[in-house]
C-alpha cells in the first residue's frame, strides 16, 4: 500500500520549472531513494511533501487522504540538507523544543529524548550547548529530533554528509530499524553507493522531471548491457566466437558481452565444449552510479534559467 | 495555537535568561540615576575657587566686591596694571582684574587676566557682580532706591487653562511628551532590530527550515514578535518598579525637596494658581496635574501598536538578508527612516501641538506612535486619538500580512542577495 502518492506535481519559479509534472508513489515501510544531480528539484519536491511549499498544480495523497500540512506535520519527520540548530540553546532544551513543536507533550518528549540519547550514547550532552558540538555530533542530534516523534514518513536529505563511517553506520542501522518498525523513509541524495545499499525503490530526477522510476534491481536489469565475467583454470584455446565479444582480458578471466539473440547458456556451452574448467561465471550489472551518470550526462551541469509561462 | 505559545515561550525565555538582558535591565536605571547624581555633584563642585588680585582705579569697589562663592578678592593699590599683570601669578593669585577709573562715566571695559581660561560660571559671576555694583551706583547717584526700582518692575504671570478650567501646563506637557516620545523612538528601534536579528539568526543557522516543517512560517514570525514584545514589557515593568523604588528612597533621603513638591501640588490643586517664584515647584505641581492614566495608557497602546507595526516589517527584512551586517544596514534603512522622521515631527510638534504637521504625523501609523506621544500631554481631541489608534491597528494588521508573505519566501532562500524589487514580487505569490 502506498503511504504517499504524488500526482502530477508542479512548482514553477519565476525563472525555472523546479518541479515539472512529477508523479510517484512511495510504499509504506519502504526505503525510497530520491536521486538527482544538484538543482534537479529534489528539495523543492520535498518541501511540497513536508508542507513548506504549496504546489502550483497536482495532488499529494498522504496516508490515504489529501495531504493537509497543518494536521499531517506530526506524522512527518524532515531533516533538511541545510540544517541547523539554535547555537546558544542547550541540547536537551533544544530537543525538547523541537519535539514539542511536533506535537508531543512535555512528558512524552522527555521520555523519548532520554530513550534516544541513551541509545546513541548522548546522555552526557543534555546540558551542553549546541555551539560546543562537532559537526557530526550535531548531525546525530538532528537525526534524533527528526525521528523522535515516531513519524510515519521520515524524509532525510543527505543524512550522511559530514558523518564519519562509525556514526554513519550507527545512523544506517537506526534507519533500518525504523523501516522495520513500519516507518517509511525517503532518502534524498546524490551518493549512489548508499542508495544501492539501503533503498528498495528509487526515482531519479533531472531538471525537474522524473527520468527513472523503479526498484533498484529492476533499474539495474533495465540498464544492463549483457556483460558477464567468466574465469577459468587455464587459458581456453578458442576465444573468438560469434556468440559474444570480449571487452576486457585478464590473466584467467574475461569480461564479455553476449551478442544479441544469444543466451548465457550459449556462452557456457561454447567453453564447456572446449573442455576448460569454468571457475566462476556471473553477470555484471551496472552500478546506480553508472546509470546516473549515463542518464544525466550530456545535460548541462547547472540548469539554465528559462522563461516560464505559468 | 499551542505551537505558537511554545515559540513565544522560547523566544521570551532565551532572551530574558541572557546575561545581557539582566545587565541592561538592572544597570540601565542605576546608570541613569548615577549619571544624574554625578551631574549634580559636578555642578556643585564646579564652582572654581579663584584668588583674584584687583586693581581698582575707580576706588569704588573695595569693600563692595565681596568675597563669596570661593572667589576671593584682594585689592592692590599704587601699582600700574602692567606691574599687577607681571606679579599676580608669583604672588599666588589665579587672576587679575582691572577696573578702569572711567567705568561709571564712559563704560570703559574692565579687564581680566588669567593664565588659564576661566570657566563660564566665573565669567558670569564677575560680570554680574560688577554690573550690579555699577547699577547700584547709578541708582544712588540719581536718588532712586532699590524699593522704588522693584516697584517699577513687572512680573505678571498668565494663567493658561482650557474651557473646563483645567490648567494646561506647557512645561510639564513638553517634558512628558519629550520623554515619552524619546522612549518610544528608542524602544521601537531597539526591539525592531532585535526581531530582525532573531530572524536573521534563524535563517543563517539554517534552523528555519526545520521549524517550518513543524509550524507555519506565520506562526514562527508571530511567535518571535510576541515573545520579544514580552521581553520589552518585562523590561519596562522592571524599570517602572525601579523608578518607584528610587523615588521612595529619594523621598526618604531628601525629604525637604519632596515635601516642597507635595506642598506645591496641593496649592496648585486647591487654588488653581501657581504663583510660585520657584520654577522647580511650578513644574512639579504641573506634573502632578498631568493626566497620568491617559498618558500611561496611550503609551502602552502605542508601544504595542507601533511595535507590532514595525516588528513585522523588521522581520520581513531580516528574512530577506543573509549573514552580512552591511546588507542588514542598507536593507533596514527604509524602515528605520520613518521612525527617525517621526522623531523629528514630534520635536517640531512642540511648537504647535495642534498644527497640521503634528496632527497628520499623529495619524499616519508610520509616525503616529512617536508623534502622538509628543502631543498627548497638550491634550488631544478624543476623535483624533480614536482615529489614530484605529489607523495604527489597521496598519499593523496590514504590515503583518505583508511581511508574512515576504517572510515565508525569504526565510528559505539562502546565499542570494535579495533586492527590494524581488521582495515586492514575492508579495504577489
Amino acid at each position: 500500500m502506498a503511504l504517499l502518492e504524488i500526482q502530477n506535481l508542479k512548482k514553477y519559479y519565476a525563472t525555472q520549472k523546479a518541479v515539472d509534472d512529477i508523479s510517484m508513489s512511495v510504499d509504506e515501510g519502504s526505503i525510497f531513494g530520491l536521486l538527482g544531480p544538484n538543482g534537479a528539484g529534489k528539495t523543492t519536491l520535498i518541501r511540497m511533501i513536508t508542507g513548506i511549499f504549496y504546489p502550483d498544480y497536482g495532488n499529494i495523497i498522504f496516508n490515504g487522504k489529501n495531504f493537509d500540512p497543518v494536521k499531517d506535520v506530526g506524522l512527518i519527520g524532515y531533516m533538511p540538507e541545510e540544517r541547523g540548530l539554535y547555537k546558544k540553546m542547550k541540547i536537551g532544551e533544544q530537543a525538547m523544543y523541537l519535539a514539542q513543536l511536533k506535537g508531543l507533550s512535555k512528558k512524552e518528549a522527555f521520555d523519548k529524548i532520554k530513550e534516544w540519547f541513551v541509545k546513541l550514547e548522548m546522555e552526557s550532552w543534555w546540558n551542553k550547548k549546541v555551539e560546543d558540538l562537532s559537526k557530526g555530533m550535531s548531525q546525530k542530534l538532528q537525526f534524533v529530533t527528526t525521528v523522535l516523534h515516531e513519524p510515519k514518513l521520515i524524509i532525510l536529505d543527505e543524512p550522511f554528509s559530514g558523518l564519519d563511517p562509525v556514526n554513519s553506520n550507527i545512523i544506517k542501522e537506526e534507519i533500518y530499524k525504523l523501516a522495520k518498525k513500519g516507518s517509511t523513509i525517503i532518502f534524498s541524495t546524490h551518493r549512489m553507493e548508499q542508495v544501492e545499499e539501503i533503498c528498495d525503490h528509487i526515482v531519479l530526477m533531472n531538471k525537474g522531471k522524473k527520468i527513472l522510476d523503479g526498484t533498484v534491481n529492476q533499474v539495474k536489469q533495465d540498464f544492463k548491457e549483457n556483460l558477464f565475467r567468466i574465469s577459468f583454470d587455464e587459458k581456453p584455446i578458442q576465444i573468438n566466437s560469434n556468440i559474444f565479444s570480449v571487452i576486457k582480458t585478464y590473466d584467467h578471466s574475461y569480461i564479455v558481452k553476449i551478442n544479441e539473440h544469444f543466451k548465457p547458456n550459449d556462452l557456457l556451452t561454447h567453453f564447456i565444449n572446449q573442455q576448460v574448467n569454468i571457475q566462476a561465471f556471473n553477470e555484471i550489472l551496472p552500478s546506480l552510479n553508472d546509470i546516473f551518470i549515463k542518464l544525466v550526462e550530456g545535460t548541462p551541469a547547472a540548469r539554465k534559467f528559462e522563461k516560464v509561462d505559468a | 495555537m499551542q505551537k505558537i505559545w511554545l515559540i513565544i515561550q522560547r523566544e521570551y525565555l532565551t532572551r530574558v535568561r541572557k546575561k545581557m538582558f539582566i545587565v541592561t535591565t538592572l544597570v540601565f536605571p542605576l546608570l541613569f540615576f548615577g549619571v544624574m547624581l554625578l551631574m549634580g555633584v559636578m555642578a556643585a563642585k564646579s564652582k572654581e575657587s579663584q584668588n583674584i588680585m584687583v586693581l581698582d582705579q575707580s576706588n569704588y569697589f573695595e569693600g563692595k566686591l565681596k568675597n563669596q562663592d570661593s572667589k576671593n578678592f584682594s585689592f592692590e593699590k599704587n601699582k600700574s596694571w602692567d606691574e599687577v599683570v607681571s606679579t599676580y601669578e608669583k604672588a599666588g593669585y589665579s587672576g587679575a582684574l582691572l577696573i578702569p577709573s572711567t567705568i561709571f562715566e564712559t563704560g570703559n571695559k574692565p579687564e581680566f587676566k588669567s593664565p588659564k581660561k576661566v570657566g563660564l560660571a566665573t565669567e558670569e559671576f564677575l560680570k554680574d557682580e560688577i554690573n550690579d555694583l555699577v547699577e547700584a551706583k547709578h541708582m544712588a547717584d540719581r536718588g532712586i532706591t532699590k524699593t522704588q526700582l522693584d516697584s517699577l518692575k513687572s512680573n505678571i504671570k498668565i494663567i493658561f487653562s482650557d474651557n473646563e478650567g483645567k490648567r494646561s501646563s506647557t512645561i510639564g506637557s513638553f517634558g512628558i511628551g519629550y520623554m515619552a516620545g524619546i522612549i518610544m523612538y528608542i524602544t521601537l528601534l531597539i526591539y525592531g532590530m532585535m526581531v530582525m536579528r532573531g530572524v536573521m539568526e534563524e535563517k543563517t543557522n539554517r534552523i528555519a527550515e526545520i521549524i517550518i516543517s513543524s509550524v507555519k512560517p506565520f506562526q514562527l514570525m508571530m511567535g518571535k514578535i510576541i515573545g520579544i514584545a514580552g521581553v520589552g514589557l518585562t523590561q519596562f515593568i522592571i524599570w517602572i518598579l525601579f523608578m518607584l523604588l528610587l523615588t521612595t528612597l529619594g523621598a526618604s533621603f531628601f525629604p525637604d525637596l519632596f515635601a516642597q513638591a507635595q506642598e506645591a501640588r496641593k496649592m496648585g490643586m486647591t487654588t488653581g494658581t501657581a504663583d510660585d517664584n520657584q520654577m522647580m515647584q511650578a513644574v512639579i505641581s504641573e506634573l502632578g496635574q498631568m493626566p497620568w492614566g491617559l498618558i500611561i495608557g496611550t503609551f502602552i497602546f502605542y508601544f504595542i501598536g507601533g511595535y507590532l507595526f514595525y516588528a513585522s516589517l523588521f522581520a520581513a527584512v531580516g528574512s530577506a538578508i543573509n549573514d552580512d551586517p552591511n546588507e542588514a544596514q542598507s536593507m533596514s534603512l527604509p524602515i528605520t527612516l520613518p521612525i527617525i522622521i517621526g522623531f523629528f515631527i514630534m520635536i517640531n510638534s512642540f511648537n504647535d501641538p495642534n498644527g497640521t504637521l503634528a496632527v497628520v504625523g499623529s495619524m499616519i501609523p508610520f509616525t503616529s506612535p512617536i508623534v502622538m506621544m509628543g502631543r498627548i500631554g497638550f491634550g488631544v481631541p478624543w476623535w483624533q486619538l480614536a482615529l489614530s489608534m484605529s489607523f495604527l491597528v489597521i496598519g499593523f494588521i496590514f504590515t503583518t500580512w505583508l511581511s508574512a508573505k515576504i517572510y515565508r519566501t525569504g526565510i528559505l532562500l539562502y546565499g542570494k542577495k535579495v533586492t527590494w524589487k524581488e521582495m515586492i514580487k514575492w508579495l504577489r505569490r
